[in-house]
C-alpha cells in the first residue's frame, strides 16, 4: 500500500518540529513530503506536491491557513487552531475541513484523527480504482433510485458548474446525509467523486478533441483550479492531463 | 352612550338612577288614571246608586206598613169614640179596650215604635209608651208654639184624611230618638175633627237596615216639605239644609233617592270625591319623592362616582409614578371590594416586576464583574495557547511525557473555562474536564490523593450548565482537604433520579465547621460554591436543589439536583 503524503504547515519551529519528530508517521502510514512556515510557501508546496493530507495552523505569515486550504483546493485538511473563533469553525465547515483541533494540541487526538483520515483517503482511492483502468472511467448509470437517478442527471446537466451535495439535496428534498449514504450504496462511490469522475470524462473527451490547453479544460469542466484539476486527473487516470494528451495515438507533440 | 364613550360615570348613574326610578312612576300614574276615570267612578256610582235606592225602598216600605197602621188606629170604633167624647172619665173606663186594640194593631211592634192618640183639646192623651208631651195639646194652646206633626199637619188642608208623615220632630223619647213620626187624624161622624193617631218610628227601626256602606261619608233622610234633614249614619246630626254643606253644592257626586208615596227622599254624599283627593294626594307624594328621589340619586351619584374617582385617580396616580420608577409603591385598601382586589393583583404585579427588575439587574451586574475579571484576566488568549503549544512541544521532544501531558490538560481546563460559546456542557466534557483538574492536582499531590467518578454511559450525553462538577471538586481540595492528614479522597457520583439529575461530591476533609446558608455564601471563602448556586439559581429559578451535608473532621458531601436536559 502507498503512502500517504503529508505537508505541515506551521510558522513556529519548535511545533513544526515537534509534530514532524514525534508524531508516529510510519505507524499511521503517512509520510511528511513537505513543511512550510507560511501561507504562501504552504500554497506553492501544495500545489507542486499534491499531498493527500494537509495539516495546517490557521494563524500563518503571508495567508492564513483557510484561506491557503481555499486557494490551494486542498481536500484533506486538519486545522491546528491557536483560539476558536466561531467564524473560522464556520468556514472551516463549509471548506470541508476534515478535523478542528485546538492548541496546546493533544497529539493522540491529533494521531486519531489522521488514522481515520488515513483510511477514508485509502477506501476512496479504492473505490476510484474500481471505476478506472487507466485509459477511461466507467461510470454505474443503471440505478435503482429515483432520486439517485435525478442526482446523476442534475450532475450531467451541471458539473461545469460549482455544485455541492446540498445543491442535490434541495432538489430531491433529501437530508443530504441520507443522500450521501443512498449515493455511495447505488453507484459504490461518494457524491465527490462521482462528480469528479463525471468531471474528468468531459476532460478526457476535451484532451483528446480539442486544442483547449490544462487551464482551459479545468475552468470549462467545474474544477476550481488547475492543479486540482491535475491532481484529480493524476488520481483517476496515474497521469497528468498532459502526460495524457501527448500519449493519445495518433497525435504528435506540438510544444 | 356608544356616541359619547368618554361619558362621566356619575352622568352615566344619575341617567341609570332616572330611568329606575321614573319607569315604576309613569306606569303607576298611567295605570291609575286610566283605570280611576273610567272604572272605578263608574263602577263605584252605580253601586252607590242601587244601595241608595234599596235605602229609599226599605224605607218606603216601613212607613207604608206603619201608615197603614194608623189608618187601622183611627178607624178603630172605640178610639174614635172616646175621641169623640173628649171625656177623660169615659177614657179611663174605656182604657183596657183601648190598649188591646191599640196593641192588637201594633202586633208586637212597640218596641219599635210608639203610637200615640190624642184629642184635639189634648184632654184624652193615650200612648203605648209615656205619652210624649209634645202631643199634649194642653200645654201648646198656641199650635204654632211647638214645632211637631201636629202643627205641620194643622198647616196642611183641614179636610185631608191622608196621613201626615214628617222628620221634624227630632225628640229623645225614652232614650230613643223618633225619627219618622206618622200622623193620622180622626172625625166624627159630623165631619168635625175629634183628634190624632200618630205613630213615631224609632230611628233604630230604620238606621240599622240602611247600608251600613263604605260607599259613603254621609246618608241624609230630607223632609221635602219642612226642609229639614237627618243623618242616618250620624243620627245626631239633624236640622235644617245648613246643617249638611253638601247638599247644596251641586256635585254629581251627590246622589238622591225618592222615597214613594212621602215627601221623604235620600241623599248621600259619595266617598268619590274622598277617593279623588286622595289619588290627587297620593299623586302629589309621589311626584314629591320622585323629585326627592332625584335629588338623592343626582347627590348619591356624585358621591359615588366621586368616590370612585378618587381611588381610581389614587390607582392611576400609583401607577403612573410606578411608570416612571417609583417600585415603593403600594396600593391601600379603599374599602371597596373590587378596587381591592385591583389593588392587590397590582401590588403583587408591582412586586413581581420589582423582583424581576432586580434579579436582572443583579445578572446584569454580575455579568458586567464577569466580563470586567474576563477583560482583567484575558492575556491575550492566542498567546496563552500558542505558548502552552510550545511547553508541549518542547516537552514532547524532551521526552518529558509530564510536562507534555499537564499541558494539554491545563490547556483543555483553561480553554473551558474561558470559552463562553456556550453555557452548557454535556457530562462527558464535564468529566473530561474533571478528570483534566484532578490529574494536575494528583501531579501535585500524588498518590495521597485518590478520585473516583462514577456516571453511567447513558447519562454521559446530558447536557447540564457548564463549569458545575469542576468547581465543586477544587472547593473539596481547596477548603476540605488541604488541611488534612493522610489520604484524600473525591468521590463524584452523578445518577439520574426520575426527571432530575443527581451530582454529588463527597471529600473526607475536615469538613464545614457549620453549614453556611446559601445568601451567606456569598462573601464567605466558598465564592466557588457560591458561584455555582448562583448559576444554577439564575438557570432554573427555583426548580433545584444544592444542599451541603457535613460533620466537622470527617468531610462533606455537596449534592446538586437540576432538571435533565437532553442533548438534541
Amino acid at each position: 500500500m502507498r503512502k500517504l503524503k503529508v505537508v505541515l504547515v506551521e510558522d513556529e519551529e519548535i511545533v513544526l518540529r515537534e509534530l514532524e519528530e514525534t508524531i508516529d508517521w510510519e505507524g499511521l502510514g503517512l509520510e511528511v513530503v513537505g513543511t512550510a512556515k507560511d501561507g504562501i510557501e504552504g500554497e506553492n508546496m501544495i500545489k507542486a506536491l499534491s499531498p493527500d493530507i494537509v495539516v495546517t495552523d490557521i494563524k500563518l505569515p503571508g495567508k492564513n491557513g483557510l484561506q491557503m486550504i481555499e486557494d490551494a483546493a486542498v481536500t484533506n485538511g486538519i486545522i491546528l487552531s491557536g483560539y476558536t473563533d466561531f467564524e473560522f469553525t464556520k468556514r472551516a465547515i463549509r471548506l470541508g475541513v476534515f478535523d478542528y483541533l485546538e492548541k496546546p494540541v493533544d497529539d493522540d487526538e491529533l494521531e486519531a484523527s489522521l488514522k481515520t483520515l488515513a483510511i477514508r483517503i485509502i477506501e476512496d482511492e479504492k473505490d476510484m480504482d474500481s471505476i478506472s483502468d487507466g485509459c477511461r472511467i466507467v461510470l454505474k448509470e443503471d440505478v435503482q433510485s429515483h432520486w439517485i437517478k435525478v442526482a446523476i442527471e442534475y450532475i450531467g446537466k451541471n458539473y461545469m458548474n460549482q455544485i455541492a451535495l446540498s445543491d442535490i439535496a434541495r432538489e430531491t428534498r433529501l437530508s443530504e446525509s441520507h443522500l450521501s449514504s443512498l449515493f455511495k450504496a447505488e453507484t459504490g462511490i461518494n457524491f465527490l467523486q462521482y462528480l469528479n469522475a463525471v468531471r474528468i470524462n468531459a476532460a478526457i473527451r476535451l484532451l483528446s478533441s480539442s486544442s483547449m490547453n490544462v487551464s482551459e479544460i479545468a475552468r470549462s469542466t467545474g474544477f476550481p483550479n488547475p492543479g486540482y484539476f491535475t491532481k484529480i486527473f493524476r488520481r483517476f487516470m496515474g497521469k497528468t492531463p498532459t502526460e495524457y494528451r501527448n500519449e493519445l495515438p495518433g497525435k504528435e507533440v506540438v510544444d | 352612550m356608544r356616541k359619547n364613550p368618554t361619558a362621566t360615570l356619575s352622568g352615566r348613574l344619575i341617567i341609570y338612577f332616572l330611568i329606575v326610578m321614573l319607569v315604576p312612576f309613569i306606569l303607576f300614574v298611567s295605570y291609575t288614571l286610566i283605570n280611576y276615570d273610567r272604572g272605578i267612578e263608574n263602577a263605584t256610582r252605580a253601586q252607590a246608586e242601587s244601595a241608595l235606592e234599596a235605602d229609599a225602598e226599605m224605607i218606603a216600605s216601613v212607613i207604608q206598613e206603619y201608615r197603614h197602621k194608623a189608618y187601622t188606629l183611627s178607624s178603630s170604633e172605640i178610639i174614635n169614640e172616646v175621641l169623640e167624647a173628649n171625656d177623660p172619665d169615659i177614657t179611663a173606663a174605656s182604657l183596657n179596650r183601648i190598649y188591646e186594640d191599640m196593641y192588637v194593631t201594633m202586633a208586637g211592634d212597640t218596641y219599635k215604635v210608639a203610637a200615640s192618640i190624642v184629642s184635639v183639646t189634648g184632654d184624652v192623651r193615650i200612648s203605648t209608651h209615656n205619652f210624649p208631651s209634645v202631643y199634649d195639646l194642653r200645654m201648646h194652646s198656641n199650635e204654632w208654639d211647638s214645632s211637631n206633626i201636629i202643627t205641620i199637619a194643622s198647616r196642611r188642608s183641614g179636610s185631608d184624611r191622608a196621613s201626615v208623615i214628617s222628620i221634624e220632630d227630632h225628640r229623645i223619647e225614652g232614650g230613643r230618638q223618633v225619627l219618622i213620626s206618622i200622623l193620622r187624624r180622626t172625625f166624627s161622624e159630623s165631619g168635625r175633627l175629634t183628634g190624632y193617631v200618630i205613630i213615631d218610628i224609632m230611628s233604630d227601626t230604620i238606621i240599622p237596615e240602611v247600608n251600613e256602606s263604605s260607599l259613603f261619608t254621609d246618608v241624609v233622610l230630607i223632609d221635602t216639605g219642612t226642609f229639614s234633614a237627618v243623618s242616618l249614619i250620624h243620627p245626631q246630626r239633624y236640622g235644617d239644609f245648613s246643617e249638611f254643606p253638601f247638599l247644596s253644592d251641586g256635585s254629581r257626586d251627590i246622589y238622591r233617592a225618592a222615597i214613594e208615596g212621602t215627601d221623604l227622599e235620600l241623599a248621600a254624599a259619595s266617598l268619590t270625591p274622598l277617593l279623588r283627593e286622595n289619588f290627587r294626594t297620593w299623586t302629589l307624594i309621589l311626584a314629591v319623592s320622585l323629585i326627592i328621589g332625584i335629588a338623592i340619586s343626582i347627590i348619591l351619584s356624585f358621591i359615588f362616582s366621586r368616590s370612585i374617582s378618587k381611588r381610581m385617580k389614587r390607582i392611576v396616580e400609583s401607577m403612573r409614578s410606578f411608570q416612571k420608577g417609583d417600585f415603593g409603591i403600594k396600593l391601600e385598601k379603599t374599602g371597596i371590594r373590587e378596587f381591592d382586589e385591583l389593588s392587590v393583583t397590582f401590588n403583587i404585579m408591582v412586586r413581581r416586576i420589582e423582583i424581576l427588575l432586580e434579579r436582572t439587574r443583579e445578572e446584569e451586574a454580575k455579568s458586567a464583574e464577569a466580563e470586567r475579571k474576563a477583560l482583567e484576566s484575558q492575556m491575550n488568549p492566542h498567546f496563552l495557547f500558542n505558548t502552552l503549544n510550545t511547553i508541549k512541544a518542547l516537552a514532547k521532544m524532551h521526552g518529558e511525557k509530564e510536562i507534555y501531558l499537564t499541558t494539554i490538560r491545563l490547556g483543555k481546563l483553561l480553554r473551558s473555562s474561558i470559552d463562553n460559546r456556550s453555557g452548557s456542557a454535556t457530562l462527558r466534557e464535564s468529566i473530561e474536564l474533571v478528570e483534566c483538574y484532578l490529574l494536575i492536582q494528583k501531579l501535585r499531590f500524588g498518590d495521597k490523593l485518590q478520585y473516583a467518578i462514577i456516571c453511567s454511559d447513558e447519562l454521559m450525553d446530558i447536557e447540564t450548565p457548564k463549569l458545575i462538577l469542576q468547581p465543586l471538586v477544587e472547593n473539596s481540595i481547596t477548603h476540605g482537604l488541604g488541611e488534612k492528614l493522610g489520604t484524600w479522597n473525591i468521590d463524584v457520583m452523578i445518577r439520574k433520579d426520575g426527571d432530575k439529575l443527581l451530582l454529588a461530591v463527597s471529600d473526607n476533609g475536615v469538613g464545614f465547621a457549620e453549614i453556611p446558608d446559601m445568601a451567606g455564601l456569598e462573601h464567605s471563602q466558598h465564592t466557588g460554591l457560591y458561584n455555582v448556586y448562583r448559576r444554577l439559581e439564575l438557570r432554573y429559578g427555583s426548580d433545584f436543589s444544592f444542599s451541603i451535608a457535613s460533620q466537622p473532621g470527617e468531610g462533606a458531601t455537596v449534592s446538586i439536583s437540576i432538571p435533565m436536559e437532553e442533548k438534541e
